[in-house]
């Protein structure tokens, strides 16, 4: 069976900042790819929330 | 299929830059981001992050454009003719959109990307924060590193969890 190799404590910090930072970094683009995306169809968005 | 033209710059952070009908600048950029996975991977040198800017004068509340997604569509696929890059997108959050957005993204994504590439995703549970971290791995499915990159990658992300 395949198991998920676990990350030290330490690696787990360094990715979690390094995540941040990049939600961070994407703040301003997602804003952009949101009015420059289109719209789902309603009917679409209701079935797959 | 139209879209506009756009310029490019190829330096150390690659831009590209178009201009719409409606007087909007774009700024689309390719940002190096091997730390992510560590120096040590050679491949690592080809990861980036993509970011889109408005120039500061741009014209607020212009109608919805269909061109610009088609033309940042194209720029992804020039973008990709190195089949070693690699772009890390990260869903922003912290405005409670991000499913919809994730949809969104998915269904453009979809738009271009005819079998041509490898789209992962994943995601991170941040317990401090109380959020979660949508996050993608895009290649092209014949970058030679590919099953290294996505075994790195899941590594990264999938092997992310927090002491019980």
């Amino acid at each position: 069976m395949e198991t998920k190799k676990k990350l030290s404590k330490e690696e787990r910090e360094r990715i979690l900042k390094i995540v941040r930072q990049s939600a961070t970094n994407y703040r301003e683009t997602n804003s952009i790819l949101d009015k420059i995306l289109p719209e789902i169809p309603q009917s679409n968005s209701l079935i797959n929330q | 299929m139209q879209q506009y033209e756009y310029d490019f710059i190829d330096d150390e952070t690659f831009s590209y830059f178009f201009k719409t009908t409606f007087q909007v600048f774009y700024k689309i950029e390719f940002k190096p981001t091997g730390y992510i996975f560590g120096e040590e991977y050679i491949w690592s040198h080809y990861c980036y992050e993509f970011s889109i800017k408005l120039s500061a004068n741009s014209p607020k509340n212009t109608p919805f454009d269909p061109l610009v997604s088609i033309t940042i569509a194209s720029i992804f696929v020039d973008f990709f003719k190195n089949k070693q890059n690699i772009i890390i997108y990260t869903c922003d959050t912290s405005d409670g959109k991000h499913l919809v957005r994730v949809r969104k993204f998915d269904r453009w994504f979809n738009q271009f990307n005819h079998e041509k590439f490898l789209k992962i995703d994943n995601s991170i549970v941040d317990s401090k924060q109380n959020t979660t971290y949508y996050n993608s791995l895009i290649i092209r499915q014949d970058n030679p590193y590919k099953d290294e990159i996505v075994e790195a990658f899941e590594d990264l992300i999938g092997g992310f969890e927090e002491d019980k």
